[in-house]
């Protein structure tokens, strides 16, 4: 089966400091797939090479087989690859139904169509009644549902979520963690970049572990759980745990 | 008391044109982040194709406006491109700097159009003052206040129920949010900068219609009083904008009306002075910026 995402040979950099060095990796239809690393790991910035925010210096990005390198973000998120940003952004003056139809202007729309808004209804139900309040006064963890559900507005085939659980209670980040696992059982396709490792491991299909820009291992999630070397940095089951906790 | 509630009236009536002028200054800090210098200068032009028509042509005054409107959003679109479009996001500075350059430009380019000083403006009709009760009000100022508040009802319905005013207040708020969520933001900042163009042109052509003359200063003019209005409402607010505006106009009615015209200026800048020192933020700034910070937070 062909990927529906496939990235190769990616280079990316900053200011001639290389945050992603030679990456590739593939997304097949349905899957969750998770990459996993530290803090400047260049985790975020293979996402956002894919939808076109940062400008890569190398490499190949095909969505459906058809290179979207060098599209512009708008045109990319129109083929439908949206991305939920790192920190949530949500648009704190706009209404939450502003904001989730800020959502829907990725897909060329204005209005939520019908069958969006019960959708929404099931799904967030938390913010179901809150849609006329401006979305500056909801808490971290329903701006994160709402990050969420505004992505979805643009009724994406593939989603790319940055750090969806950072700085959650614990709870919520199994609320949102529970949401992304209905996602997948609605057909959606996501790829996601996480630090908690435990969580996304139990949630992926597949991972890949990412060391200064480099992919150091990858494979099924259940293989993953068993590499020692994973287990020993990320994990928190060794003594070398102290650089994981963020 | 009278003369007190005529002038009022008087500088809420001018004060609308301000408004307008300040909106439009608003509108593009709001969306860009960075102040485009350009923005009277390009009323100015717009102004003077229309002088330049009526001068040599004679044509109808109605023709005159939308050949106003026209070139002012015309001028608009080009400083976009040449200051705002092909300077880098983060380079405030830089477009800053070239949208003044170009405000130079644009007059150099208004003065060969017209070479001598002052040039009659065609005035939109000919009609008596207006007599109600004890007072009197110019045709021309009315117009001017008729026009400005269908102007910023119009684009409160643009900003508030189209896809485009979406699009517009998202960015405002973050623009690169809004590129991830798939707007154009370089399409949205060209609409932006043709939209405050219109309302730009519709201030100027009413200003000087009222004046009923024109000099290559109305850029000069049009830019202190935009800012000043902008500066007293609070940068990025599109109500503080028009609040700025009507009060700048009062002040500016009562001082010359029990000052004398000489201190007119001079009012409204110590007006700006105690607005900055009281609330450096504009009247209406501080809130918006706190809210923001709040937003912030969040995330």
């Amino acid at each position: 089966m062909t990927p529906v995402l496939e990235v190769r040979g990616l280079r990316v950099s900053y200011g001639g400091l290389r945050a992603v060095d030679g990456v590739s990796l593939e997304v097949r239809h349905g899957e969750i797939v998770s990459i996993i690393g530290m803090n400047g790991a260049g985790k975020s910035s293979i996402l956002n090479a894919i939808s076109g925010i940062v400008p890569p210096d190398e490499g190949e990005i095909l969505f459906d087989g058809e290179s979207i390198g060098g599209l512009a973000t708008h045109a990319i998120v129109a083929r439908g690859i949206v991305q939920v940003p790192e920190g949530r952004m949500i648009f704190g003056t706009l209404s939450v139904e502003e904001n989730l139809r800020v959502g829907a202007h990725g897909r060329g729309g204005f209005l939520l169509r019908e069958r969006t808004r019960a959708d929404f209804g099931r799904l967030f139900p938390t913010l179901a009644d809150k849609l006329d309040r401006p979305a500056a006064g909801l808490s971290g963890g329903e701006a994160q549902v709402l990050a969420l559900a505004r992505g979805l507005a643009a009724e994406p085939r593939v989603l790319l979520l940055d750090e969806p659980s950072l700085g959650l209670a614990p709870k919520l980040a199994a609320d949102v963690f529970d949401l992304i696992q209905r996602l997948r059982e609605q057909g959606l396709t996501i790829l996601m970049v996480e630090q908690n490792v435990g969580r996304t491991l139990a949630l992926a299909d597949r991972a890949y572990v990412l060391e200064s820009g480099r992919i150091a291992l990858q494979g099924s999630a259940s293989e993953l759980l068993s590499d020692s070397r994973l287990v020993a940095n990320y994990l928190g089951m060794s003594s070398t745990s102290s650089c994981n906790t963020t | 008391m009278i003369d007190f509630v005529q002038n009022t009236v008087d500088g809420i009536m001018f004060g609308s044109s301000y408004a307008l002028l300040a909106v439009g200054f608003t509108i593009i800090f709001g969306v860009m982040r960075r102040l485009n210098l350009a923005f009277g200068a390009t009323i100015m032009l717009g102004a003077y194709v229309g002088t330049w028509l009526h001068v040599n042509y004679q044509v109808n005054v109605l023709i005159i406006a939308l050949a106003i409107l026209a070139s002012t959003v015309l001028t608009g679109v080009y400083v976009e491109r040449l200051c705002f479009r092909a300077i880098r996001r983060d380079a405030a500075l830089a477009s800053m700097v070239s949208s003044f350059v170009i405000w130079m430009q644009l007059e150099e380019v208004a003065i060969h159009l017209l070479p001598e000083r002052t040039y009659p403006f065609p005035s939109l009709f000919v009609v008596d003052a207006i007599e109600v009760g004890a007072f009197l009000f110019r045709a021309e100022h009315v117009t001017m206040l008729v026009l400005a508040v269908a102007m910023v009802g119009a684009l409160h319905l643009l900003l508030h129920r189209t896809r485009f005013g979406l699009a517009l207040r998202a960015m405002s708020e973050n623009p690169r949010a809004a590129s991830y969520m798939g707007i154009d933001t370089g399409r949205v900042m060209l609409c932006s900068f043709a939209l405050v163009s219109l309302v730009g042109g519709v201030a100027g052509y009413t200003i000087l219609a009222t004046d009923e003359q024109i000099t290559p200063f109305f850029g000069l003019w049009t830019t202190f009083k935009g800012l000043i209005a902008m500066m007293l409402g609070g940068m990025g607010s599109l109500p503080g904008a028009i609040l700025g505006g009507l009060m700048l106009g009062v002040v500016e009615a009562h001082s010359q009306w029990y000052l004398g015209n000489e201190y007119k200026d001079l009012s409204a800048y110590i007006l700006l002075f105690a607005i900055l020192v009281l609330r450096p933020g504009g009247l209406m700034g501080r809130r918006i910026l706190s809210r923001e910070e709040l937003a912030y937070r969040r995330v």
